[in-house]
């Protein structure tokens, strides 16, 4: 006993030093509760410790895992300012089939406090951290009881009942063996790494405005938030910082054009992997290069070092017709059988093209995105298609057709010269990353739905906790060579 | 229960919910992210919670039923409101954002059987994801 008290003598001794000093400590963050009796934390439904959550109730494994989660963050991050992050269990909007999980978010905004810089909007916890005050503390509570937290959360109370994601609750369980059931440990590691600052706070995205200096209004001359500091976008050559309204808006969907350029992300950037390429060889002067793929969910899949074939490109489509979308004609027939056919995305399924290609005799096929972006991901099904599918940008397969014709002259009369792909991968170009190996923010088509620049893209690889998809994969580690989570705070002032 | 969608002037009861309404052409608030997508934004404070929110139709067409002058004054008060301002002694100046900016967790159940869950910045956004339901979560990966 009387070591146990000296160890905390001398613990706190230290710690005293430390402050003393001015230097940062490891994070507190306190989980407060806001459920009443016997709902959410204080749901005293028994259940059977699963995964390493030791807990006996409902309640208590929940607790658990928000303890759990706490922990990593805490481990992560530096501060001397107590975080409180407030909880809550809800109804949330559900159906059968489909279920909002839960929310976060950085509950107070700061700025013009000492150790920020001036003008900028920052998440409470972090302006608390720098400027090694409370901001809220001692601040009238606005009736809502929970008005000076630092990050408020809620997660859905109904997931896996009747009418609330049928059958699929949340897995409390530690291990990562989530089954049918939604990994609670990620989701929630993922909305706290939000409520934490890892969002472009306040700024409206489909406007680009910026909240006011009195946070009374979206507005062209609103604050910037330390988040815009290392946003780059390559298409305007521009930061964030120095865009209009306009210029930000446009940016925030521009797919695979914003870049984060944080020193502390950059020096971890090369975890990512090199870049998944279709390389193209010609003996035609410029025909030959690196171009990036998509792969597909049907046939058979594809590898790095895989070699594919001669290219070949089909006749275009009659007018309101698709290419590849119907038997090929004799003279495509003629032209793809034995090689790999280029064949324009449009009309019909990527698997109808793929199928009538292999019909045809080709051994591969590479669909040409028909809208500006990147190579976009191949859906669909045929269990029958055994040829290998990948697919380019527009603009690469204009490239690729123009390599073809290129390569002819550079055959004999009876053996026109050709231009052969294969996959391989690009050292020098990292996937989810510009090409100057900066990661890349979420900007994506506004057709696609969830427009953010609040997460990272989601070509990054490997998968990395703050992409806008929770992947199956992801584990407790916030540092590279596993993740950037911890890099990115870092640079906005953790 | 008293209806005002401006200064003082009645409307019809029918309206579902107490109402002070502003219409601001060029800026919004924070927290009225669900109306940011409109091409009319119209925000109204709800006589009941005090908080600001999307006008719902009806209180939209009210609005818009007003003559100008009414509309003008109705916007500056809307300029002159701070929700949840606080000043900090050093100072510092926060806001205290609401539930409408956080950014949401959802999942849905894929045609194949797979939960897929995505993390949106806001909480229309994630709306619009779950009314698109399984579509959405189709089009996660094209097919054509």
């Amino acid at each position: 006993m009387q070591k146990t008290f000296k160890k905390t003598l001398l613990r706190s001794a230290v710690l005293a030093a430390l402050c003393g000093a001015g230097l940062a400590q490891a994070a507190t963050i306190v989980i407060q509760s806001r459920d009443p009796a016997g709902v959410g934390f204080n749901d005293p439904t028994p259940v059977a410790p699963v995964g390493g959550n030791p807990g006996t109730t409902l309640g208590e494994q929940r607790m658990y895992v928000y303890r759990y989660v706490a922990d990593v963050w805490e481990k992560a991050l530096d501060s001397n300012v107590t975080i409180t992050v407030n909880a809550g269990w809800q109804a949330l909007t559900c159906t059968s089939s489909s279920a909002t999980l839960g929310s976060a978010s950085p509950w107070n905004l700061w700025h013009d406090f000492t150790g920020g810089d001036p003008g900028t909007w920052y998440p409470q916890a972090l302006a608390n951290k720098l400027s090694g005050v409370n901001l809220s503390e001692g601040m009238p509570d606005d009736g809502s009881g929970y008005a000076g937290v630092d990050i408020k959360t809620q997660f859905n109370v109904n997931l896996g009942q009747p009418g609330c994601l049928d059958g699929s609750p949340f897995y409390l369980g530690l291990d990562g063996n989530f089954g049918t059931g939604v990994n609670f440990v990620e989701t929630l590691l993922h909305e706290l790494g939000h409520g934490l600052g890892f969002t472009v706070l306040s700024v409206q995205t489909s406007t680009g405005k910026r909240i006011s200096a009195d946070g009374s209004v979206y507005a062209d001359d609103g604050l910037p938030s330390i988040w815009e500091r290392y946003m780059f976008d390559n298409t305007a050559g521009k930061s964030w910082l120095n865009m209009t309204s306009a210029e930000r808006k446009a940016s925030a969907i521009n797919p695979l054009g914003l870049a984060w350029t944080g020193p502390n992300v950059l020096a971890g950037a090369g975890m990512l992997a090199a870049t998944p390429v279709l390389k193209v060889a010609s003996s035609a002067p410029g025909a030959s290069g690196q171009y990036p793929y998509g792969t597909a969910s049907f046939g058979p899949a594809v590898s790095s070092g895989q070699g594919l074939g001669a290219l070949a490109t089909i006749a275009a489509p009659a007018a309101g017709q698709g290419q590849g979308c119907t038997a090929f004609s004799a003279a495509d027939t003629a032209a793809v059988s034995g090689k790999v056919a280029i064949i324009d995305r449009g009309v019909c399924g990527f698997a109808v093209k793929a199928k009538n290609a292999q019909n045809a005799g080709a051994i591969g096929v590479i669909i040409a995105n028909n809208v500006a972006g990147a190579a976009p991901g191949l859906g669909g099904s045929d269990p029958t298609i055994t040829i290998p599918t990948v697919s380019v940008s527009q603009a690469d397969g204009v490239k690729l057709r123009s390599a073809i014709t290129a390569s002819i002259p550079y055959g004999t009369r009876s053996k026109p010269g050709v231009a052969t792909g294969s996959l391989s991968s690009d050292p020098s170009r990292r996937a989810g990353a510009d090409a100057l190996g900066r990661p890349l923010l979420y900007t994506p088509n506004p057709l696609v739905p969830g427009s953010s620049v609040s997460h990272w893209d989601v070509s990054a690889s490997p998968n990395l906790l703050m992409e806008p998809n929770i992947s199956p994969d992801l584990g407790l580690v916030l540092v590279p060579p596993k993740d950037l989570t911890k890099p990115l705070l870092k640079d906005l002032g953790w | 229960m008293i209806t005002r969608i401006s200064l003082g002037l009645a409307i019809a009861a029918a309206l579902p919910l107490a109402a002070q309404a502003h219409e601001a052409a060029a800026a919004a608030t924070p927290d009225s992210t669900a109306a940011a997508a409109q091409e009319s934004l119209v925000i109204v404070r709800d006589a009941d919670t005090g908080k600001l929110r999307p006008a719902t139709a009806e209180e939209h067409a009210a609005l818009k039923a007003l003559p100008a002058s009414g509309k003008a004054r109705v916007a500056l008060r809307a300029m002159a409101i701070g929700p949840q301002l606080k000043r900090h002694s050093s100072g510092a100046v926060g806001i205290r954002v609401t539930d409408d900016m956080a950014s949401q967790s959802v999942v849905v159940r894929g045609a194949d059987g797979k939960l897929i869950e995505a993390c949106f910045a806001s909480k229309e956004e994630a709306e619009n994801f779950m009314k698109s339901g399984a579509t959405a979560a189709k089009t996660a990966l094209p097919t054509e």
